[in-house]
C-alpha cells in the first residue's frame, strides 16, 4: 500500500448503486400516495367497520385493519400527505431561512459573521424533542406545533453550511473578477454565489426530508402532533401500541413506511451528491 | 490553554442563559394566564391564585425574570403538580437511570462502531464495506420509537428472551439505593443475579439506541481509520512485522476516536431526544420518563426543567471534551493555546 494510494476518492464513501433504482420507485410510490390518495386506498380511512376489528392482511386489506376495523393500507396511504407533508414543510422553511441567514453572515464577515454564528452554535445544543414538548405545552398540541419547533431546531445546519460555501465562493476567481467591476454585493450574492449554493442546499434537503419526517412521526407518536382520527404515520403507530403484542401488521407497516421513506431519502441524497461537480 | 477554556466557559454559560430565557417565555410570556399554566389543567381558582402570588405571576415580566433566575440559580426549578415535590428532587430521584442508561448505550456504540469501522476499512469499497455502509444507513431510517417497539415484539413476545421493560425484574427485590445506578448497587450488593437482571432489562432499550446512532460513528471512524492506514508511523509499525491486531488497537484506535468523540458532542440533542423516546417506549424511569408523563397530565414545571437540565448536560459535555481532547490526542494542545 503506497502513500499516494490516499486519495480523497477513497475515502468518498460508494453511492449506492444498486438501490437507486429502487430508491426512486418509493419516491414514486410516495408522489402517487401525495397527490391521488383516492385513487390509490381502497378504503375510507376513517370510517369506523368494527366488524373488521384487527384482522390480519389479507387480500382485502393488505397491510391488515386496525382496532376500529380500519383498512390500515387505505390510513397509511392517506397519511403519507401529513407526515410528509409536514417534513417538507419544515426542511424547506428552514433551508430558506437558514440560505438566507447563513449567506448574510457569510458576505458580512468579521465581527457580524461571529456573532451570528455563535447565536447558530446556541440552537444545535438544543435537544429538538424538549424543545417540541416546552413548545406544545405552551403554544398547545398539534401538526402546527410540531411543524413550529422542528424548524426552529432545522435551520441552523442550513446556516453553518451556507455561510461556509460563500466564504469559499468568496475568494473564487470569478467573484473577485465581479467585485473588480465594481458588482454590487447584493448581486454578487445573488447572481454569483446564491447558485453554486443550491447545489449543496439540494443534497442536504433531500437527506433531511427522510430526517423531518422520522422526527415528526416521533412527535406524533409522543401524542404531540396530529390528533386521532387523522392518518399521521407516527400517530398510527402510537395507536398500535395496546394491540401489538397480538397484532403486529397495525406496528409492522405504517414504520416500515417510514423507514423506507427515510432510506429513500438518504440514498437520493448520496446520489445527488456524488453527481456534483468539484 | 487557559484563556481557551476561560472562552469555552462564558460561552457554555452564555448557552444555559439563554435557554433560561426561552423557558421564560415559554412558561411565563407565551401562554394567557402563566398561574393557571404552572398549576396544571385540573387545579382550582385557589390552588392557581396561590401560585399566582408564590411565583410573583401578578408583577411586571422583567421583576418576574429576575427572581426566575434567582430562583434557577438557587436551584430552585419549580414545583411538580402530579409528585407534589420539588422538580429538584425528582430529577434527582430520576438522573440516575437516564444517565445508566447513556453510558451503557454510548460505550456500546463506540465499541460497535469501532468494530464496524474496522471491518470495512480493510477493504474499503469491497462487500463487507458496503453491507456495513447500506445497514448502517437503514438503521438510521428506522425510527426510535418504532424499532424499540419491534425489539419488544421480537424479543419479548415472540422469542420470550428479554423482559417487555421497567428498569429491574418486578419479582426480585432490587439491591439497596447507593449510587441510583442498578449495575453499580447490584455489583456494591454482591448480588450477581441482580446484577444481570438488571443487564437483561438494559438490553433492547440501549440496543434500540446504539443502532439509531451507529452510522455516523461507524463512517466517521471508518473515515479515520482509512486515512490513518496510510500514515507513516502505522507504516512503521507494519514494517517491524507488528500484528494487524496490535497495530489497529495500539496505534491507530486513539488517533481514529477523536472524530467520533467530537460528532458525539454534536449528537448530544439527538441522544438526548432518542433517550426520552426511549425511556417512554421502554418504562424507563428516567428523568425523560418523568417529564413525558408529568406533559401528559399537563403539569409542565417538569418539561421547562427537563429542557434546562438538558442543556446543562450539553454544555457540561462540551466542556468536558474540551478538556479531554488533549488528553487523547496530544496534538490538540497547541491548537487550543
Amino acid at each position: 500500500m503506497s502513500v499516494s494510494a490516499a486519495s480523497p476518492r477513497r475515502l468518498k464513501a460508494q453511492p449506492v448503486g444498486v438501490l437507486l433504482p429502487l430508491a426512486l420507485v418509493v419516491l414514486a410510490i410516495l408522489v402517487a400516495f401525495t397527490l391521488v390518495p383516492g385513487l390509490i386506498a381502497p378504503h375510507n380511512p376513517i370510517a369506523l367497520a368494527m366488524s373488521d376489528r384487527l384482522k390480519p392482511p389479507s387480500l382485502l386489506h393488505p397491510f391488515g385493519t386496525d382496532e376500529g376495523g380500519r383498512d390500515v393500507f387505505s390510513r397509511v396511504v392517506f397519511g403519507a400527505r401529513y407526515s410528509l407533508g409536514v417534513a417538507i414543510a419544515i426542511v424547506f422553511v428552514s433551508a430558506l431561512f437558514g440560505v438566507l441567514y447563513g449567506a448574510l453572515s457569510g458576505m458580512a464577515g468579521g465581527r457580524l459573521d461571529n456573532l451570528m454564528m455563535r447565536i447558530v452554535d446556541l440552537f444545535f445544543g438544543f435537544p429538538a424533542l424538549v424543545l417540541a414538548l416546552a413548545i406544545a405545552a405552551s403554544m398547545g398540541r398539534g401538526l402546527g406545533s410540531v411543524a413550529l419547533s422542528l424548524s426552529l431546531i432545522w435551520w441552523p445546519g442550513y446556516a453553518r453550511l451556507v455561510r461556509g460555501e460563500v466564504l469559499r465562493l468568496r475568494e473564487r476567481p470569478h467573484v473577485e473578477a465581479a467585485r473588480a467591476l465594481g458588482v454590487s454585493r447584493f448581486v454578487i450574492l445573488l447572481r454569483h454565489i446564491i447558485p453554486f449554493v443550491v447545489q449543496e442546499v439540494n443534497v442536504r434537503i433531500t437527506t433531511d426530508i427522510g430526517y423531518a419526517l422520522v422526527a415528526v412521526t416521533a412527535l406524533s407518536f409522543l401524542g404531540l402532533g396530529a390528533n386521532s382520527p387523522t392518518p399521521e404515520w407516527g400517530l398510527l403507530i402510537r395507536d398500535s401500541r395496546p394491540y401489538f403484542g397480538s397484532a403486529w401488521w397495525y406496528l409492522v407497516f405504517p414504520g416500515a413506511m417510514i423507514m423506507m421513506t427515510a432510506t429513500a431519502s438518504s440514498i437520493i441524497g448520496d446520489a445527488l451528491a456524488s453527481r456534483r461537480p468539484g | 490553554m487557559v484563556g481557551f477554556l476561560l472562552r469555552r466557559l462564558v460561552w457554555g454559560l452564555l448557552v444555559l442563559l439563554s435557554v433560561a430565557v426561552i423557558t421564560f417565555i415559554l412558561s411565563r410570556v407565551v401562554p394567557a394566564d402563566p398561574a393557571a399554566f404552572l398549576a396544571g389543567q385540573n387545579a382550582s381558582e385557589a390552588t392557581v391564585q396561590r401560585i399566582r402570588v408564590e411565583h410573583g405571576l401578578d408583577r411586571p415580566l422583567p421583576a418576574q425574570f429576575v427572581s426566575y433566575m434567582a430562583g434557577l440559580a438557587r436551584g430552585d426549578l419549580g414545583e411538580s403538580i402530579r409528585t407534589r415535590r420539588s422538580v429538584s428532587a425528582d430529577l434527582a430521584q430520576y438522573l440516575p437511570a437516564t444517565l445508566e442508561l447513556l453510558f451503557v448505550s454510548f460505550v456500546f456504540y463506540l465499541a460497535i462502531s469501532f468494530f464496524l469501522a474496522a471491518l470495512a476499512a480493510r477493504r474499503p469499497g469491497g462487500a463487507v464495506d458496503g453491507v456495513i455502509r447500506l445497514l448502517t444507513m437503514v438503521g438510521t431510517g428506522i425510527p426510535v420509537f418504532w424499532l424499540g417497539m419491534t425489539l419488544q415484539f421480537v424479543f419479548f413476545y415472540k422469542l420470550h428472551w428479554l423482559p417487555l421493560d421497567a428498569r429491574f425484574p418486578i419479582r426480585e427485590s432490587a439491591p439497596p439505593v447507593v449510587t441510583g445506578f442498578l449495575l453499580v448497587d447490584s455489583l456494591l450488593a454482591g448480588s450477581l443475579t441482580a446484577f444481570f437482571g438488571s443487564l437483561q432489562h438494559l438490553a433492547l432499550p440501549a440496543a434500540t439506541i446504539v443502532i439509531n446512532l451507529l452510522a455516523v460513528g461507524t463512517r466517521l471512524t471508518r473515515a479515520a481509520l482509512i486515512r490513518e492506514q496510510d500514515r507513516l508511523y502505522v507504516r512503521t509499525a507494519r514494517g517491524k512485522g507488528l500484528s494487524p491486531r496490535r497495530i489497529l488497537f495500539k496505534h491507530m484506535l486513539r488517533n481514529a476516536l477523536s472524530p467520533i468523540l467530537t460528532a458525539t458532542t454534536m449528537q448530544f440533542g439527538y441522544m438526548i431526544s432518542w433517550v426520552i423516546l426511549v425511556e417512554v417506549i421502554f418504562d424507563w424511569p428516567g428523568i425523560g420518563l418523568y417529564a413525558y408523563q408529568s406533559f401528559q397530565v399537563f403539569d409542565y414545571s417538569p418539561v421547562i426543567a427537563l429542557a434546562l437540565v438538558s442543556t446543562a448536560g450539553f454544555v457540561i459535555i462540551n466542556l468536558a471534551m474540551d478538556l479531554i481532547y488533549p488528553i487523547i490526542d496530544p496534538r490538540v494542545q497547541s491548537v487550543g493555546a
